[in-house]
């Protein structure tokens, strides 16, 4: 069974790599593209104005977020996810004609990946360090990006506060005319405000925390859980295993190597895969249930799906017009604090729930073959590292950004791939185990025992090339 | 010979494929433990011999060793432990200028830091000789060997230069016995010419 899954992570992904090639490298390119210049923008704007350079560094960010989603919808395409709908299921919404409809709905989901692993940290740290190189560390007189940020949210976080508040309200307005109009223009603004409002989060909010943390630290009964601590670890003392010590070892270990091990090795992995999942619809999310009950009602109800309209969702969930006036307004404020966690939230915390129940054994091919692409990638970024020889901070400057598209070229798409492909089986594991007691297959999933063509849907448990035509 | 039920032999394959999943997990820990990038790579060399760094050539000269530091006559330091005073050339051929502003000693246990803080520093077509001071252990001499490079708030993958000091555990006592009590001639500031 293990085999089967490694074998077809492996060789569908390579080869509708292979088969998209020249789309997903273009889009992956122009996204890239995008991204350096906003970077480079940013840096130079950033001289003169925080703000509008934070801006424009959202975009760069967007533009690859939005790249990934376009690429994880082709290669879906190619490998015909979507045809794994059965015909009476298939639910008509926009999710494959409008990208700003589906960059706004994963767009929170990706960006806070992005978050979770340090990559916007990252991006930001680089800002900050092309800001360094152009102006000098000693630049006072010049703004940088990260330290006006820094001042912000330490020296005015109610300024702060306040700010993010007006973002999130002008994203929700934005959002909720967006919703009433269709209009693709407000879409991107929405995905835009919202970028831009958590990257002000993760880069300022970050430094509150920690302010807020060390006023606790200061507090008296901060003192006192120390004090209860030191006694419990005292009184443990007696016992002549030196259980504080082993305690604290331990302690030490499960934050220093276990944890950071479960999250880059584990965790990043299936997270990934469940925010790709998000792009190919939240129908397609409860598929799961909806096969094995046998039930598939859900996806015909208008306004069930995260790709509904404001008003369809509204007369999905049976409310009523809302009232007028200031109970109106209350009204409207609560739903669009809940919808948020309805749109954005709920799909992706039940894509994750989906994806773990794939089961370990799927779960452990998947992510070897992750981490194998990972690994891949690390080693030629560390061959392209060795081969410039190890050089100044000014030959990172110029070229760094052109060597390290080396690896990203080569491994990104193919990642993205993987994950179209993991996707994919993980349907058709759910498929076959909803048809287990119907049909008696004796390996249904494997390559050499394609589903029967009846009953299967039409893409699944076929390599990619057997079918020809079929996608 | 009897073969297995289904059902055995389902709860069989079940078993393996979790302990395969297992070992692919195993595999991606240790996979991403080993993948962590580093960040400079060294560039190795030995005594009297240059090494090419960050487009400059680096010479490791004499080595020194001793227990009072002194400069005209005076001495500026004395330690009860040993001096290892290691002359320096950095000459740069090409156009830019290079600074190595960080030393240390290593041994297999021990990281010694620079006690002069002395920095190598050489415009286009000029050579800089410094001397490097360190404050070592006697008993922790066994390979010193001296790590030098360019370090900065803000660097992508850099190059280290790397170089066997010549002390090793056969003949670290020699060096001990040279140092004890010994006066080594001092100077702060290095000498800088112009390359031919």
């Amino acid at each position: 069974m293990i085999w089967s899954d490694l074998r077809i992570l492996v060789l569908d992904t390579g080869r509708v790599w292979w088969r998209t090639l020249p789309q997903i490298l273009s889009v992956f390119l122009l996204g890239w593209v995008a991204a350096r210049l906003a970077q480079a923008l940013a840096v130079r704007v950033g001289e003169w104005n925080t703000w509008p350079a934070l801006v424009i560094f959202t975009l760069g960010l967007l533009s690859q977020l939005v790249a990934i989603v376009v690429i994880l919808q082709i290669v879906g395409r190619e490998l015909g996810v979507r045809d794994l709908v059965p015909e009476s299921e298939a639910v008509a919404d926009d999710r494959d004609t409008s990208l700003t409809r589906l960059v706004s709905i994963t767009l929170l989901p990706f960006l806070g990946i992005y978050a979770a692993f340090g990559e916007v940290q990252a991006r930001a740290t680089q800002l900050t360090n092309e800001q360094l190189l152009r102006n000098g560390a000693f630049a006072s007189d010049v703004p940088s990006v990260l330290g006006d940020l820094n001042a912000l949210s330490t020296q005015h976080p109610w300024q702060l506060f306040a700010g993010l508040g007006a973002l999130y309200l002008l994203r929700r307005g934005l959002d909720l005319v967006h919703d009433r109009t269709g209009w693709r223009l407000l879409g991107i603004a929405v995905a835009l405000v919202e970028s831009f409002f958590l990257l002000v989060i993760i880069l300022g909010g970050i430094r509150v925390f920690q302010q807020a943390r060390i006023w606790l630290e200061g507090r008296m009964f901060m003192a006192w859980l120390d004090a209860l601590k030191n006694a419990v670890l005292d009184a443990l003392s007696v016992i002549s295993i030196r259980l504080p010590e082993l305690v604290t070892r331990l302690a030490d270990f499960l934050a220093e190597e276990v944890w950071p091990l479960f999250w880059e090795a584990l965790a990043q992995p299936i997270i990934w895969l469940a925010v790709a999942a998000l792009v190919f619809g939240s129908a397609v999310l409860s598929l799961a249930e909806l096969w094995r009950k046998g039930e598939p009602y859900l996806a015909r109800v208008p306004g069930s799906t995260v790709f509904a309209t404001h008003a369809e969702r509204r007369r999905a969930k049976g409310k009523q017009p809302p009232p007028a006036g200031v109970g109106r307004a209350a009204v409207e404020l609560k739903e669009a604090f809940f919808s948020d966690i309805d749109d954005k939230y709920l799909p992706t915390f039940h894509s994750l729930r989906l994806i773990l129940r794939a089961g370990v054994v799927f779960l452990g091919s998947y992510v070897a073959v992750y981490s194998a692409i990972e690994m891949a990638s690390a080693g030629v970024d560390m061959l392209t590292d060795r081969l410039s020889g190890g050089r100044d901070i000014s030959f990172w400057y110029a070229f760094g950004p052109w060597i390290g598209l080396l690896p990203d070229l080569l491994f990104e798409p193919l990642r993205i791939c993987l994950l179209a492909v993991a996707f994919r089986r993980c349907l058709e594991l759910f498929w076959a185990r909803s048809h287990e007691e119907a049909a008696n297959f004796p390996d249904p999933l494997g390559l050499e025992d394609p589903l029967p063509v009846g009953d299967a849907p039409a893409a699944a448990a076929q390599p990619i090339g057997a079918g020809e035509g079929s996608r | 010979m009897s073969r297995p039920t289904g059902r055995t032999r389902i709860s069989r394959d079940k078993l393996v494929g979790v302990v395969v999943a297992l070992a692919c997990l195993a595999f991606s820990a240790v996979g991403m433990k080993v993948y962590d990038s580093p960040e400079f790579m060294y560039v190795d060399g030995i005594r009297n011999e240059p090494i090419t760094i960050e487009q400059s050539e680096l010479t490791v000269g004499d080595v020194a060793v001793g227990t009072r530091l002194v400069d005209d006559g005076e001495v500026k330091a004395e330690t009860t432990g040993m001096f290892v005073v290691v002359t320096a050339t950095l000459a740069v051929p090409g156009s830019q200028k290079v600074i190595m502003n960080k030393a240390q000693l290593i041994t297999r246990t021990r990281t010694y830091d620079s006690w002069s803080g002395a920095v190598l520093s050489a415009g286009p077509g000029f050579a800089d000789t410094e001397q490097l001071v360190f404050e070592v252990d006697p008993g922790q001499i066994d390979d010193l060997t001296l790590e030098i490079w360019s370090a900065g708030i803000v660097h992508g993958f850099y190059a280290r230069g790397r170089i066997h000091l010549g002390i090793t555990a056969a003949n670290a006592e020699q060096w001990r016995q040279a140092a004890a009590g010994r006066e080594l001639p001092y100077q702060i500031s290095g000498t800088t010419v112009a390359l031919p």
